[in-house]
């Protein structure tokens, strides 16, 4: 099996080659024939890659202890989905997984465009194509998954017991999902530049594979904050980790991108923007990847250093170059005659939504590649860690909450005074309120008031617009309100979904306000018995245990919670011992969680011989609205995913 | 009276827009400086929160929410320096040389670190500046004859579609049109 994944490997580069090869050939011969055959070459690459994967996951499933990989990453005794998230679990095989994704939208893109769009798709499969060439070549030439161990060990060195955890095993294909699939957007737009086919096709075609990325990326982004929360044991989940950050820029562009991409539908403007936006997002995600493999940053999360890193710079410069090349050599062609009706318009409060979103990204960048850049200058090492991130990025991410509510109310073109008036009194009276509330309740601190505040107005903004909406629809047809909501927003799926999903942001933007600026903690050392009362809440140690369990030693502390006098609940937080050549302690975090609050305790220390414990115990007000946020954002994104029939009608014409 | 009345309502949108994108501007600054820690924090805290735990893995985290042993004894050294009355850049100096240069992770605001805070900033009112010049060019560029929008709404999203109105249509026609439009404009939300 191992020999059938390395000959798979070889044969999709080859196949992969010889798909940019027909496809350039038969674009310029005009040879239909030939761009037929690097399409079957791309269906020939995915199925190759998938078949490597495939072999890889038998190899690590099967406990077959002579090939490196599955020594390094893998462990008889591990869980077989642990078994199967090892595949992503080791850089050899996480650059896999990127191929193995690429291949299956590189396939399913060439499929589903068979028919259409003969001029781009050739340049559309090259793009791909090479992209998935340099991965497979980084396999081949650098990080090979299939390299043999040279005798059979007893056992493997198991994954790293800080994956070991259900979000960490879907957290990263999710967002694998998310930066590959950028790579279609991007392959579109250089297909149109090559092309001079500069009209809005290209952005019609890749509108919903932009939102599937996007929505991936977005899973991936949450599920990490989640699997930080329940297991690195800080009581936060977003420590601006240089890793964290690299997923968070790509995803800021895009944001901007899916917001730009409105204006250049509806009035053809913007089209060098819009192009060099989604070259910087897949330029971002390569840099992500990059940055996880090049070793140029310290990261809990990076992957072992490694000599990854120059072929992944050279990459990243051959991309830059090559497309910000063709918008030069474009730049003619895609200036559009842009005419603005009035500044106070829909299309300002995008371009204004784009510049901060662009800054924002820019300001982590800044941040994650700063120490990188003293060290370059001065000779001096530092590190840049969340204290400046947070008072960079606080101020930004208030004015995009500020925007998610005032582009909704400023109309498409120009707004007038009166209109305005109407649109902002409501939303505007709801967030003086609630600042008014926040002062009335001795809350202080500026970058909280701002936040609940203008969640309130953000909220106050999209509850107006569903309600009108509805009562207009329900007076038109004679629908009653609900059904006329639902009408509504299945008749308008895009607009009425982005509202969803803003939605999921004010609740995201509630979370973590919440959470950073109200968050209390305390530390006590007990013995059985013993209590100690905290915010509201009085903890009694119980029994201190040692026990094994499938091969990990587990320290567990029993806490029996009381509330208002009466025992509410127990809690058992962990630490375990993972088996592997340095014993690895992990935390094991206990969390009992309501709307209003988690009540997380960490067991920070121990003393088997008196059966004492000591607990770092925190208050984190609002944390659920976080995760409530995702999935309310994953839900709008949904539905601005599904099929308009006009769209549809739309699309049989082009 | 009807042009004096749109010129005068033109002109007080006109310096809300100009109010509103400078108190937009201005905010970002304003707030990163209003985002300092708060001044009711005791020096322990707020030095705990601004230097970061140098145990190696978690090598951006600050000290106080690093939640490791490393970090709990950072913190005791911390708290008897604050016991000993010592200043910030005292505590931060005696800090860097017993546990490295790591525990400084938040730039300074001088020197080169300057570069680290002044940067995004200066990229936003560049951008800014970029913006006001591409919005004034689309300004010159519109046609205020255009009876509204030519492009294509998608998906029913905007109440101002095609309105139809051909260049071959007659001026009557056109300012017929535009007057529905702007009325619309005015009534409708979109």
């Amino acid at each position: 099996m191992r020999e059938l994944g390395q000959i798979c490997l070889v044969l999709s580069l080859a196949t992969a080659g010889y798909a940019v090869a027909a496809s350039l050939l038969g674009a310029r011969r005009l040879s239909a024939g030939l761009i037929q055959s690097g399409r079957n070459a791309v269906y020939a690459t995915t199925a190759l890659v998938l078949t490597a994967g495939a072999s890889l996951i038998y190899l690590l499933v099967t406990d077959r202890f002579d090939a490196l990989y599955v020594v390094q990453n893998s462990r008889a005794a591990m869980p077989v989905q642990y078994k199967v998230s090892a595949l992503w679990g080791g850089m050899e095989g996480s650059l896999l997984l990127w191929a193995m994704i690429l291949g299956i939208y590189s396939g399913v893109v060439a499929y589903q465009n068979r028919r259409r769009h003969p001029a781009l798709m050739p340049y559309v499969h090259a793009v791909c194509m090479v992209t998935t060439g340099f991965f497979v070549s980084l396999m081949l030439f650098s990080a090979n998954p299939f390299l043999p161990l040279g005798f059979t060990a007893a056992d493997g060195q198991g994954m790293n017991p800080l994956l070991q955890n259900p979000a960490m095993a879907i957290h990263p294909p999710n967002l694998y999902l998310g930066f590959v699939g950028f790579t279609i957007p991007f392959a579109f737009a250089v297909a149109a530049l090559v092309t001079g086919r500069l009209d809005t096709t290209w952005l019609h075609s890749t509108r919903r594979w932009t939102i599937i990325a996007w929505l991936f990326l977005s899973i991936g982004i949450i599920l990490g904050a989640q699997w930080a929360y329940v297991e690195l044991g800080w009581g936060g989940f977003w420590g601006w980790d240089p890793v964290e950050n690299a997923s968070l820029m790509p995803w800021l562009l895009a944001t901007a991108y899916l917001h730009s991409v409105m204006i250049e539908e509806k009035k053809q403007m913007l089209r060098v923007w819009n192009v060099l936006l989604i070259i910087a997002t897949f330029a971002m995600c390569i840099f992500g990847t990059f940055l996880t493999r090049s070793g140029i940053v310290s990261s809990v999360h990076a992957f072992a250093n490694s000599n990854l890193g120059p072929m992944f710079a050279i990459f990243l410069a051959l991309v830059l170059a090559g497309s910000l090349g063709l918008v030069a050599y474009r730049l003619p062609e895609l200036k559009s005659e842009g005419k603005l009706d009035a500044v106070l318009s829909r299309e300002s409060s995008f371009l204004f939504n784009n510049l901060v979103l662009v800054v924002a990204c820019f300001a982590v960048l800044w941040g994650t590649m700063f120490p990188v850049i003293t060290e370059a200058i001065t000779g001096t090492q530092m590190t840049v860690g969340p204290p400046f991130f947070n008072r960079v990025n606080v101020p930004i991410m208030l004015l995009l909450l500020l925007l998610t509510g005032v582009g909704p109310l400023i109309a498409w073109r120009k707004a007038s005074l009166p209109s305005l008036k109407r649109a902002f009194a409501t939303p505007t009276a709801t967030g003086v309120v609630t600042l008014g509330t926040m002062f009335y309740l001795g809350v202080r601190d500026f970058a909280t008031v701002m936040a609940f505040a203008l969640a309130a107005f953000v909220t106050a903004t999209i509850l107006q617009e569903f309600w009108r909406g509805a009562r207009a629809r329900g007076s038109a047809t004679g629908e009653a309100f609900h059904r006329a909501l639902v009408s509504l927003t299945w008749r308008n799926k895009r607009r009425y979904g982005g509202y969803i999903i803003h939605i999921g942001i004010v609740c995201m933007a509630i979370g973590i306000t919440g959470s950073s600026s109200f968050q209390r903690e305390t530390q006590a050392t007990l013995l059985p018995g013993q209590t100690v009362d905290f915010a509201g809440y009085r903890l009694q140690m119980g029994d201190l245990e040692l026990y094994d369990s499938s091969g990990v030693q587990v320290v567990s502390a029993e806490l029996l919670v009381f509330q208002d006098g009466e025992p509410k609940f127990r809690m058992w937080p962990q630490r375990h011992f993972h088996p592997g050549p340095e014993v690895q302690p992990t935390t094991e975090v206990a969390i009992w969680s309501n709307m209003r609050h988690d009540l997380y305790v960490v067991l920070a220390a121990w003393d088997l011989d008196r059966g004492s414990a000591t607990f770092k115990a925190y208050l984190n007000p609002l944390v659920k609205w976080i995760w409530i946020g995702g999935l309310v954002l994953v839900f709008g994104t949904v539905i601005c995913m599904l099929p308009d029939r006009s769209a549809e009608v739309g699309a049989r014409n082009y | 009276m009807n042009t004096r009345m749109r010129s005068d309502q033109s002109g007080r949108v006109a310096l809300f827009a100009a109010l509103a994108v400078l108190a937009f501007f201005a905010a970002i600054p304003a707030s990163m400086w209003l985002a300092r820690p708060p001044s009711d924090v005791t020096q322990a805290e707020r030095l705990g929160a601004e230097l970061g735990c140098t145990c190696g893995t978690c090598p951006h985290r600050p000290m106080a929410t690093c939640g490791c042993g490393f970090a709990d004894g950072m913190l005791a050294r911390l708290d008897a320096e604050v016991a000993a009355g010592r200043t910030d850049a005292e505590i931060t100096a005696i800090l860097v040389a017993e546990y490295g240069n790591g525990v400084k992770i938040t730039p300074e605001g001088s020197g080169f670190d300057l570069l680290a805070w002044a940067a995004p900033i200066v990229l936003l009112m560049v951008g800014a500046v970029a913006m006001a010049g591409v919005i004034s060019h689309w300004r010159a560029g519109s046609d205020p004859a255009a009876p509204a929008v030519t492009g294509k709404a998608t998906g029913g999203e905007s109440a101002v579609s095609d309105t139809g109105a051909s260049p071959s249509r007659d001026a009557t026609d056109s300012d017929r049109y535009r007057s529905i439009v702007e009325r619309e404009l005015d009534t409708f939300d979109d």
